[in-house]
């Protein structure tokens, strides 16, 4: 980078910009109302990313949001834009130097010039500001909390685990009393060591009506838990008093507030040498230590949301029927959308042939299929309520049974098996819609149809017969012609298997989970069918027929109806 | 059921082939009487060196007549080194075997002899060929007429067969294709015998109509697989429509011209006249149209009320609020291999 040549440019462009004397930093100053701002920027070797301007002498400014102090000296990173999501135009450095400043200006200048939306700002990222604050005070040990309701007034707190310095055995846990004896939180407390911790303390819940921009100084953090104080909801203030009247060493508070956005938890750790009254006045705080704590949720509300998942799944529950490699994928899946309750089916125990196309591992050889992957996402999933069977599609007569699930899901690959159940199934009139789920060899494509009890569309639509106009026996979604051999047999009768990958188990999968989502949520109230279509090559390669169907599809992973008009139920 | 099912069962009932027990009695006569006119040019001298059935059975596109009057085709090779330069002469010899035979109205038209076979509702085309290498040249002549209208006149009777057969300019499904494009074939005869006066019917010719269809014929299948006939038989009338086969006259008239695809080329509605061409235009229009109305529709029993007003009662209408037919339809096959996995 030609370091004059930017320099040159910026000064063409009107702005007040210099070079330090070694030519490695960069300054520019800006007159913004009455104060004067000064950027300043140091060059790195090569141009990765959108050029980062500090904000010197920042906290002379008061608290200004996005510009987060740093540990040397008073000079503040600006947070401009998420960098990654710029693409730069490294050719011409002159001109993405002049842009960034631009930026930086113009946040700045709405900052200081407009105070209320400073502040606004200032509350929305809370959470970074009071992260940074906790870390300068040295308190870098987080509180893991967990709850099912944030109307819970109080939670037990256990300490780290002695001498763990990473992950959450080395940050204090805690967790609603409801939730202890809670049979479906046993894996979660196992994962967070929760019978291994000495007990801490019991922290108090306290709900703000509004939040206050985070403090920046320790010598405020008094002053600032106070005014917290006077934001209280009128139920966690009555519940301040009551506790008010027992003396204690240590307290721990723990604030919940919204930023306007979402819920925000930030807590305060108070420990005296005597044994006192909460201090809730200024005169009563002289004696008590301070520590902000940092405070992370692992309720639903913190998690589900943020990775993306959806809360009013919570209420839902599935039946997988099968958890071979696209159904054990496909429970992954659907535990991630926030899914409530999942029942697994299988009736078989995990082998070492299908390690590699599997989302068990070789801890789980031998042991029965749905056992294993039940623990699984109880273990990656923390509010996911699973349970295990081991029946096969087959075995499932009860109707009352069938119908206490939002979704039957059947992902088995045994078409004759699947016609026969979906026959039970409208005899018996079973009011749960049923999910088919398929793939063919050799990452050709994958399948699924989504059969709702009263609408038009079923199961028997995905296999009319095209010629005969009848019930056929293989579904016409299909991209290989039947009456194909497409098995493969390395060691014997028992060892017959559908030669395809962990990617087509994957991809049929995710678009198996995104329509029992869509559905689930209300998005799709008819019967569907969606397929996705791969390359042909290798089957082709190997002498197999494709099907006019593989030929002329063209909408892949789009949701079509599932209706066929010459099927014998669906009629017209 | 939807409305390929009722499409299926209406070709079940108008189609028309070889072996079917509606074509005994004629398939028996044809038998018998080429039998006696084969032995007839023995010995006349001009020895039959082959035989084929033609027209509408050799192409699978014959539909059970609405008359109740069946056709049998029937053409008779002989050798050109044999055969007797005036091409009446074999003509006359068929004839004679089929006076005796006692049809009815035999007689020699231009390029055939023909007769009705009253007591079995028969009618019967005998065409006479010769054959040079692989050329075939047809018997062209009355009883009466003179030297100048009598002649072994260039003809491809096979090649035309074969035309209408291939399969070769369908890119996907060419089986399936083919069967589909006999079924529209069939579709449109049995409109044209039941909209037309059987007058005007007679001269809306089914190899005309043939022709059009083969070369203005667009497939229609679902993603599936599953034949689209309705959509099939829109889309080919209507490119029947919009190519040069009407000519436009005055006073809202049209002249039909469909040119023979193979030798000798002649245009099959030579002679046809303004009248023929114009209800030809207009039924068909109308019948394109009823098609679209249809097409429209989702409702089975709609389309087919639709669709029976244009091909007569050989086409159901199912019964049912719904068009459901409450009958499952099975598979034939007891087992079949599918790639299915999971």
């Amino acid at each position: 980078m030609n370091r004059e040549a930017i320099l040159l440019h910026l000064r063409n462009c009107g702005f007040e910009a210099n070079l330090t004397d070694d030519g490695n930093k960069l300054t520019v100053r800006e007159t913004i109302g009455e104060q004067v701002v000064v950027l300043r920027h140091t060059f790195p070797i090569e141009m990765w990313r959108m050029p980062q301007f500090s904000l010197v002498e920042s906290t002379k400014f008061g608290s200004l949001a996005h510009v987060l102090p740093m540990d040397q000296g008073q000079d503040g990173s600006i947070c401009v834009n998420d960098s990654d999501l710029l693409s730069v135009n490294f050719a011409v450095p002159a001109v993405v130097y002049e842009e960034s400043i631009d930026r930086h200006l113009a946040l700045l200048r709405r900052l200081i010039l407009d105070p209320d939306w400073n502040r606004s700002e200032l509350i929305r990222e809370f959470r970074s500001h009071w992260d940074i604050f906790c870390n300068r005070r040295g308190s870098d040990r987080r509180l893991y909390f967990v709850s099912d309701s944030i109307s819970n007034s109080s939670f037990q707190v256990k300490q780290p685990i002695r001498n763990q310095t990473r992950g959450i055995p080395s940050h204090f846990v805690g967790l609603s009393d409801d939730l202890e004896n809670r049979k479906e939180c046993a894996v979660l407390l196992r994962s967070l060591n929760w019978n291994d911790r000495q007990l801490k303390g019991k922290a108090l819940v306290l709900q703000l009506n509004d939040l206050e921009p985070a403090p920046t100084n320790l010598e405020s953090l008094g002053d600032w838990y106070l005014r917290c104080l006077e934001r209280l909801q009128q139920k966690s203030a009555n519940e301040l008093r009551r506790v008010k009247k027992r003396h204690k060493k240590e307290y721990w508070l723990v604030f919940g507030a919204s930023n306007g956005f979402h819920r925000v938890w930030f807590a305060i750790h108070l420990v005296s040498q005597s044994k006192k009254s909460l201090p809730t006045s200024k005169s009563e705080i002289d004696g008590w230590k301070l520590r902000p704590v940092p405070v992370h949720g692992l309720d639903p509300d913190s998690v589900v949301p943020r990775g993306g998942g959806n809360l009013s799944l919570a209420t839902k529950s599935v039946l997988l029927v099968g958890c071979g490699s696209v159904g054990s994928e496909l429970a992954h899946r659907l535990a991630s959308t926030g899914l409530g309750e999942i029942t697994l089916s299988d009736p078989e125990s995990f082998s070492e042939e299908n390690l590699y196309r599997h989302t068990l591992g070789i801890t789980d050889i031998d042991w029965s299929k749905s056992l294993c992957l039940t623990s699984d996402l109880q273990q990656e999933f923390p509010w996911v309520v699973a349970r295990d069977q081991s029946r096969r599609l087959e075995e499932f007569t009860d109707i009352t049974e069938l119908n206490r699930f939002d979704l039957i899901i059947v992902a088995i690959g045994s078409p004759t098996v699947e016609r026969k159940f979906h026959d039970f199934a409208t005899r018996n009139s079973v009011s749960t819609p049923i999910m088919n789920v398929w793939l063919e060899p050799y990452g050709i494509g994958g399948h699924t149809t989504l059969t709702l009890p009263a609408a038009k569309g079923c199961l028997l639509c995905a296999y009319v017969d095209s010629v005969e106009l009848s019930r056929g026996l293989s579904s016409n979604l299909n991209f290989l012609e039947p009456n194909q051999d497409i098995t493969q047999n390395r060691g014997g009768c028992g060892d017959l298997f559908i030669p395809y990958s962990a990617i087509a188990s994957n991809y049929t999968a995710t678009m198996s989970a995104d329509l029992a989502t869509r559905f689930l949520l209300g998005d799709i109230a008819s019967s569907s069918k969606v397929s996705w279509k791969g390359d042909a090559s290798t089957a082709q390669s190997l002498g197999l027929k494709t099907t006019y169907r593989y030929t002329n599809f063209r909408e892949s992973l789009e949701v079509l109806p599932l209706f066929h008009p010459e099927c014998d139920v669906c009629g017209s | 059921m939807g409305i390929q099912t009722q499409f299926n069962k209406f070709h079940d009932k108008i189609k028309l082939g070889r072996q079917d027990d509606t074509y005994r009695k004629a398939r028996e006569r044809d038998d018998s009487i080429t039998k006696d006119v084969i032995a007839e040019f023995r010995d006349a001298g001009y020895p039959v060196i082959g035989d084929f059935i033609q027209g509408s059975l050799a192409t699978a596109t014959a539909v059970v007549p609405l008359s109740g009057d069946y056709d049998i085709d029937r053409a008779l090779v002989i050798d050109s080194e044999n055969a007797p330069s005036d091409p009446v002469k074999p003509k006359i010899t068929a004839l004679d075997v089929l006076e005796a035979r006692r049809f009815k109205n035999a007689r020699i038209k231009m390029p055939c002899v023909t007769a009705d076979y009253a007591h079995d509702s028969l009618h019967i085309d005998f065409v006479v060929y010769k054959k040079e290498g692989e050329q075939h040249y047809l018997a062209i002549g009355k009883k009466n007429s003179d030297q100048q209208n009598r002649s072994w006149s260039v003809a491809d009777p096979i090649g035309l067969m074969n035309w209408i057969n291939d399969q070769s300019s369908y890119w996907q499904l060419p089986s399936k294709s083919q069967h589909q494009f006999q079924r529209l074939v069939r579709y449109l005869k049995r409109w044209r015998d039941f909209k037309f006066s059987e007058t005007v019917a007679k001269k809306i010719y089914s190899i005309g109509l043939t022709v059009m269809a083969k070369q203005e014929f667009k497939p229609s299948f679902s993603t599936e697989a599953t034949p689209q006939d309705l959509v099939a038989l829109l889309n080919t009338v209507n490119k029947i429509l919009t190519v040069s086969y009407f000519q436009p006259q005055y006073n809202g008239q049209y002249r039909v011209r469909v040119a023979l695809p193979t030798s000798p080329w002649r245009d099959i509605f030579d002679g046809s006249s303004l009248d023929t061409g114009t209800q030809f235009w207009n039924k068909l229009t109308t019948f394109r149209d009823k098609l679209s109305e249809a097409a429209d529709t989702d409702d089975v029993i709609e389309q087919s009320e639709i669709l029976k007003k244009q091909f007569g009662g050989d086409f159901e209408v199912p019964e049912g609020s719904s068009g459901k037919s409450g009958r499952a339809r099975y598979a034939t096959p007891g087992i079949v291999g599918t790639t299915q996995g999971a």
